[in-house]
């Protein structure tokens, strides 16, 4: 028998709508209902798992009335995996070779599996799901989404409820889905997969409530199956009784370790799913136009639908981009980023206002577009009971520099660094992220005495005579200092440095490559 | 009595220039690091108001006649201290510098480098902006600035942000801007002198014109 369980081949043979009905209880929807009394405080974590059984037909496209089969794309090459209604109604199961439901049904539509369809759908499920509680993961070899929703319960008035608004939402998405509750997140999905839509709420309740599920729902390779089956283990129950050593060499470690985790006897790790958050928002203008003023408040109306999403999602933004729409032009963009996520629209306004005011627009504009490209998840606002913004006074002093940012440009500002390197053109680096603190260096290294200015690179230096002339003749003060280091990136430099004083008083370092004999100002001292 | 009362109210307030006396604790000044300098300054370099530094070529020792002060201030955690805000971090801030600020020197004489932030742009407008949203948005310790030519509206408007900011506020400039007439509370005239900087000052809001020398 093929991935599912007897309860759900039961089921796609009847024509009610299966998000309502429990699988294996036939009888009323109201025991499903009662089963998820769970009181809203408890200890511990209770996770949920939202399963779709019917995932691979539901991501095909087209019309869901004619009967169709989807194949499975690994393993059970020429069985089918699942079916629609429609087909089912004509005799077709899960597990039937291609040849057989040809036989039986010859307009059946058969399609590919499509795995890459199916974790894009459990994809957007997953960030609908995180509506709920913010620990969602994905399971895509189960199509299922576990979620962990203890401390959602009180908000959303109990568990009960909550099962209706997911069930409610997901019919709206066009999905069928089984739910289960249980203390941990492996034994909730078993019992979704064995069709029991239920809820455990205590652990100690765990393994007496797992021991009479089939070994169906572990979803283990058929051959384990058969040869649990062929040892006459039929149950949780009766698995979980074997001895532990036996069952590790014959079974594997791998699967005894997943027993222990569904029944809470070890912990288990799941990966949280991050919601790929974007913000993508546009808006026409009434008429084309130069005035910023309008431009300003249209940009105002698209940064308050940011801030409500902002404000939903808990995060904060870090780059947005603009794109400025002309008739017949190609579009303006212009890019904001700030040094730490940020909610608050007054402050991106301000910053978009600054960058506004250096525009120079080649066309009247018509639209405008904004995207917020990267989001910072974990930085809660700070803001206060009423919203507002706290100011905290640790940051003030990077809201300068991204206000100068704004308008001259990510490369017009920036932080300085000293490196630990001889060659002095290496010594020195462009600090871009300030935000971080920068670990001070040790004492500084021992080397000759520094100018406080440089030049970005060496300017080659007159000779009058064979002696390097800079604004008049120069005078030697100190020197030389030989540099001879950087043979192992073929940036080597061989040069003699020295302190010279021109005429009219400035002291500068030059120096002689020994290679081209050639002088050059490298820095002048200030 | 009371008339005398209200006369010392008048001495009181900083606006009024008293020739002869200079100001012997000027709180609001950092030390210059010069004895003599700070002398003639009455304290050291005055905060909150624009300084001029006049001179005819970069590279004279103007930065290390700075650098003492910059070092002291780069090395000072800021006003938040004893409250449990994390304490505010203040820039010093180079606007548009002629050559680069060298890391490697600066580390050597003292200066905590992660405090330095340099502003370039090519357009004098810009440059103006920055230097007055540094100055006023108190979040810079000193605000260095390099410009040629600035009209005396925009200077004034400098100086009023160096007053609401309350930061040092140094600018250079070109020794033939010397005869404009200038807002800055502090204006003088470096010259190199031998081994030494000959200091003109030419305009003291807290003192009186004198000649220093300083040796760096």
């Amino acid at each position: 028998m093929p991935r599912f369980a007897k309860s759900q081949l039961l089921l796609l043979g009847q024509n009610d709508s299966l998000s309502r009905q429990p699988l294996t209880h036939v009888d009323a929807t109201s025991s499903a209902a009662s089963n998820f009394r769970v009181s809203v405080e408890g200890p511990g974590k209770l996770w949920c798992c939202v399963y779709f059984p019917l995932l691979p037909l539901e991501v095909l496209p087209g019309q869901d009335h004619s009967p169709r089969a989807v194949v499975a794309e690994s393993g059970k090459r020429g069985r089918i995996l699942i079916c629609n209604r429609a087909a089912a109604r004509q005799g077709i199961r899960p597990g039937l070779s291609v040849n057989a439901a040809f036989a039986l049904v010859p307009d059946l539509e058969i399609h590919q599996q499509d795995e890459r369809l199916e974790a894009k759908a459990l994809k957007r499920l997953a960030a609908w799901a995180v509506s709920f509680t913010p620990v969602v993961s994905i399971d895509r070899l189960s199509r299922a989404l576990s979620m962990e929703i203890r401390g959602s319960l009180k908000l959303f008035g109990g568990l009960e409820r909550l099962r209706e608004k997911l069930l409610a939402d997901l019919k709206r998405r066009g999905h069928r889905a089984v739910v289960s509750c249980a203390p941990t997140a492996r034994a909730s999905l078993w019992l979704a997969r064995a069709g029991q839509e239920t809820a455990i709420a205590e652990l100690q309740q765990l393994p007496g409530r797992l021991a009479q599920l089939q070994i169906s729902c572990l979803d283990w390779p058929e051959s384990t199956e058969r040869k649990l089956r062929q040892m006459g283990i039929d149950t949780l129950g009766e698995c979980i009784r074997l001895p532990r050593d036996g069952f590790a060499r014959r079974i594997g470690q791998e699967k005894l370790q997943q027993l222990d985790q569904g029944f809470g006897r070890q912990p288990e790790l799941q990966q949280p799913f991050q919601t790929p958050l974007r913000f993508d928002s546009g808006l026409d203008l009434p008429a084309e136009t130069l005035d910023s003023s309008l431009l300003r408040e249209a940009l105002k109306h698209l940064l308050l639908r940011l801030e409500r999403f902002l404000r939903m999602h808990q995060v904060g933004v870090r780059r947005l981009r603009l794109d400025l729409q002309h008739h017949k032009h190609p579009l303006t963009p212009l890019e904001l980023g700030l040094l730490e996520s940020r909610a608050d629209v007054d402050y991106l306004m301000e910053l978009a206002g600054l960058r506004f005011d250096a525009l120079d627009l080649p066309a009247p504009v018509n639209g405008i577009r904004l995207r917020a490209e990267v989001m910072a998840r974990g930085d809660v606002v700070d803001a206060d009971l009423f919203g507002r913004q706290r100011a905290g006074r640790g940051r003030q002093h990077l809201h300068l520099v991204e206000r100068l940012r704004a308008r001259l440009g990510m490369e017009g500002v920036y932080g300085i660094r000293a490196v630990r390197e001889h060659r002095p053109e290496y010594a020195w680096q462009v600090v871009n992220r300030l935000s971080k603190t920068i670990r001070r260096n040790g004492p500084a290294q021992h080397v000759g005495k520094r100018p406080l200015w440089v030049l970005e690179s060496p300017v080659p230096l007159e000779t009058v005579e064979g002696k390097p002339v800079h604004g008049g003749k120069l005078v030697l003060e100190n020197g030389p200092e030989r540099i001879e280091t950087g043979w192992w990136d073929g940036k080597d430099i061989r040069r003699d440095y020295y302190i010279v004083r021109s005429l009219s008083g400035v002291r500068s370092w030059i120096f002689r490559d020994c290679r081209h004999s050639a002088w050059y100002l490298h820095g002048v001292f200030g | 009595m009371s008339s005398k009362h209200s006369l010392h109210q008048l001495l009181k307030n900083p606006r009024i220039w008293k020739a002869g006396s200079a100001f012997a604790d000027n709180a609001a000044a950092v030390s210059t690091g010069f004895k003599n300098l700070d002398r003639a300054l009455a304290g050291g370099w005055p905060v909150g108001v624009l300084t001029e530094l006049l001179l005819d070529s970069y590279g004279i020792g103007e930065l290390k006649l700075v650098m003492p002060a910059l070092v002291h201030l780069s090395q000072q955690s800021g006003e938040g201290q004893g409250s449990s805000e994390p304490v505010a971090e203040r820039w010093i801030l180079w606007i548009s510098p002629p050559y680069i600020p060298y890391a490697p020197a600066l580390e050597q004489v003292g200066m905590d480098v992660s405090r330095v932030l340099v502003v370039h742009s090519g357009h004098r407008v810009d440059v103006l902006w920055a230097m007055e949203q540094a100055l006023r948005s108190a979040t810079c310790a000193a605000v260095l600035a390099w410009f040629q030519a600035v009209d005396e509206r925009s200077m004034r408007r400098l100086q009023l942000a160096a007053e609401a900011g309350g930061c040092w506020a140094v600018l250079f400039r070109p020794a033939r801007f010397i005869r404009d007439s200038s807002p800055a509370a502090l204006r003088i005239h470096l010259r190199p002198d031998a081994d030494t900087i000959r200091l003109d000052i030419v305009k003291n809001r807290s003192g009186r014109p004198d000649t220093v020398f300083v040796d760096t």
